[in-house]
């Protein structure tokens, strides 16, 4: 062969070596290690009940693994994860998250929340003392120059209110008031025994009287001032006087009734002023229970969000006992615009028997959570778009694995497309749920989607609050909707396994100040009284899950 | 051929070599299965790890025959003096290591044209 000829050949052969690498890769190229299609228009399928909870899938390859995250039976989101193997070096898989009913809608409240009020809340001598001043002051203000009715000639100046005393005792099952009222000239008016007992109604709490009141006290010389001025004649003003002076008519129909006195025996005297104190008594209580209604009006507890709506209901009677007053409470949480996604109906139901605060006697205003309460406030923070922001705050993205954030893809933070749900597993650090479509950012056309389950525990140590998040279970992959289908392939896959080991080898811990924490609360009060808290305390626990948040207490 | 031949065998002593020091790092670790790791891209390659793989054998396969020649090419010139010897030496490295350059960024640049990665 001629070395022309050699040339050729040899040019030849080399041009089809080059031009058989573009062949031979392309014959190679665009095959997913897995790939999962299934019917949606969203990330995500929503299913009211666990039957419909399983879309018609197609999936390649065939030897693909199914496996799901959560029992047969739960309600919540439901991890259900293709797996396809490669040698021990190559694990894919993909998951797809569906949020399983049933949902409680938004207008209908949940009742998971319990409020304790510690004994020594009431103690007017001490974290109490603000109630007292606001029965002082409300007095003072409808207190008369004078007690004056001219068509009997009748003219008594009303001496200064100098003192008023007001105790609440509690005990089992009841609460009992005194009140005692001292003027600048001596004058002394007490209700010893004032018995009341705490009920529901329709969503509300109600206060009635429960017994007969202990026989009035009053003594000094208004009293005697009063004899003089008008003898007899003022007997026929008790009625009258009940109605000029609010709060003051049980004081100003004793003072009428007394005068009866006169002529008259002991015991009807008693019996007299008995009945008109106990009449106003009635009517102070029925004016309680009307500011109680007004409690349960909807509230907009955010003013960056005023189209949001809370209103809490009372779910059962109160119990009372020495140690406190235990609130059973429900609660509605309307969100308003903006919304996340309108597509997921409401919070999840589970259905778990509410968890009683802890019983205290210390100044303290405790609140528990059970798991269908912790749902709710998460379909609230969700839903409002708190953990969208959260998820994008630098305290987040710092905690991240330098793995995730460092991975080659546009990064935008942690975006979840469905709420978080409460997980029953008996293998938590924490209070478990099981996070699903959170958007971590885009590949291309397609985004990648996070899911897995985060377990969140609380703990209080002297001033500091501390979240801690363990994240024991991520899984990731990409997804992209097209044409009614999400087309689900794995990505980050060769990173996955670091990540989670270093996500789930030490919890991400968050601290901040107790009363940092507290200066965030808007003002609690009521009629001038603030209710100042401290050193607030959170815990998590489980079996049953519960959360607890609870701070000293007084009303100033 | 017998360069040809020597390029292949330095191939095998030099993958086997970078599987030992693979293994003996695992081994040192206790992660199970090391051999069959290391091997996984040999023996069981996931779908998009294939291209991959094409290129390696093609690259083994195109530097064998490129070296070889280059060298064969270089060494059948006639050479008057001595030093026209290493001058010849020392072109050939140069011009295999510019090859193996430029084929390996072309190599990479044809494998993610066909992975999207280029979008």
């Amino acid at each position: 062969m001629s070395r022309r000829y050699s040339t050729l050949l040899g040019l030849g052969l080399s041009g089809l070596g080059l031009l058989a690498l573009p062949v031979l890769v392309a014959g190679t190229s665009g095959r997913d290690d897995l790939m999962v299609e299934v019917p949606a228009e969203r990330r995500f399928s929503v299913a009211p009940l666990r039957s419909l909870a399983s879309p018609a899938v197609s999936v390649a390859p065939a030897r693909a693994v199914v496996r799901r995250a959560l029992g047969p039976a739960e309600p919540g989101l439901e991890l259900t994860t293709w797996t396809a193997d490669y040698g021990p070096a190559y694990h894919r898989e993909v998951t797809w998250p569906t949020l399983v009913g049933p949902f409680i809608d938004e207008d209908e409240f949940v009742c998971g929340y319990s409020v304790h009020a510690g004994a020594a809340l009431f103690d007017t001598a001490g974290a109490g003392r603000g109630l007292a001043a606001l029965l002082t002051r409300r007095l003072r203000e409808k207190l008369p120059p004078s007690l004056d009715f001219p068509e009997y000639d009748v003219h008594v100046p009303m001496p200064a209110l100098r003192r008023v005393e007001l105790g609440v005792r509690l005990g089992p099952g009841r609460v009992s008031f005194s009140l005692e009222l001292r003027f600048a000239d001596g004058t002394r008016f007490a209700l010893r025994r004032i018995p009341v007992k705490l009920g529901a109604a329709h969503g509300i709490l109600t206060v009635s009287r429960s017994g007969r009141l202990a026989p009035p006290i009053f003594e000094g010389p208004l009293r005697n001032r009063l004899l003089a001025e008008g003898g007899e004649r003022v007997a026929l003003l008790g009625g009258l006087l009940g109605g000029l002076f609010g709060p003051l008519g049980v004081m100003a129909g004793v003072i009428a009734g007394d005068g009866v006195g006169r002529d008259a025996a002991d015991s009807m005297i008693t019996r007299g002023a008995e009945a008109l104190a106990t009449e106003k008594v009635d009517e102070a209580l029925r004016e309680l229970a009307l500011g109680m209604a007004r409690l349960t009006q909807p509230l907009h507890p955010f003013s960056s969000r005023p189209e949001d709506e809370l209103m809490v209901a009372v779910a059962a009677e109160p119990a009372v006992s020495r140690s406190g007053i235990t609130l059973p409470l429900c609660a509605r949480l309307r969100v308003g615009a903006p919304r996340t996604d309108d597509a997921v109906p409401g919070p999840v139901a589970l259905n778990q028997p509410r968890v009683e605060a802890p019983s205290s006697p210390a100044a303290a205003l405790s609140l528990a959570l059970n798991a269908d309460a912790l749902e709710q406030l998460m379909f609230y923070l969700w839903q409002s778009g708190g953990l969208g922001q959260l998820g994008t705050s630098p305290l987040v993205l710092e905690g991240l694995a330098t793995e995730v954030r460092e991975a080659a893809f546009d990064f935008r933070g942690l975006r979840p497309g469905l709420p978080p749900t409460f997980a029953s597993t008996d293998h938590a650090s924490g209070l478990p749920f099981v996070v699903g479509d959170v958007a971590l950012g885009a590949m291309g056309a397609k985004t990648v989607v996070a899911h897995g389950r985060v377990d969140l525990g609380v703990a209080s140590d002297h001033d500091a609050v501390t979240l801690s998040a363990t994240v024991p279970d991520v899984r990731v992959n990409c997804v992209e909707l097209e044409g009614g289908r999400a087309r689900l392939t794995p990505c980050l896959a060769d990173l996955l396994p670091l990540a989670r080991d270093r996500m789930g080898a030490r919890p991400r811990a968050y601290a901040w100040g107790s009363s940092e924490l507290l200066a965030k609360l808007p003002a609690l009060g009521f009629e001038g009284v603030r209710l100042e808290l401290s050193t607030l305390r959170i815990s998590t626990s489980m079996n049953p899950a519960r959360l607890d948040v609870s701070a000293n207490a007084r009303f100033e | 051929m017998g360069l040809t031949a020597s390029y292949l065998a330095t191939f095998v002593v030099f993958t086997a070599a970078m599987m030992f020091g693979g293994w003996a790092l695992y081994a040192a670790h206790g992660v199970r299965d090391a051999v069959a790791v290391i091997a996984s891209d040999f023996v069981e390659p996931p779908p998009s790890r294939l291209p991959y793989l094409v290129r390696g054998l093609w690259s083994v396969l195109a530097y064998t025959v490129a070296i070889a020649s280059v060298v064969v090419a270089k060494g059948r010139e006639e050479k008057e003096r001595a030093e026209a010897v290493t001058s010849a030496m020392t072109s050939s490295v140069m011009r295999v290591t510019l090859f193996v350059v430029v084929m390996e960024l072309l190599t990479v640049l044809v494998v993610r044209a066909w992975e999207g990665g280029l979008e």
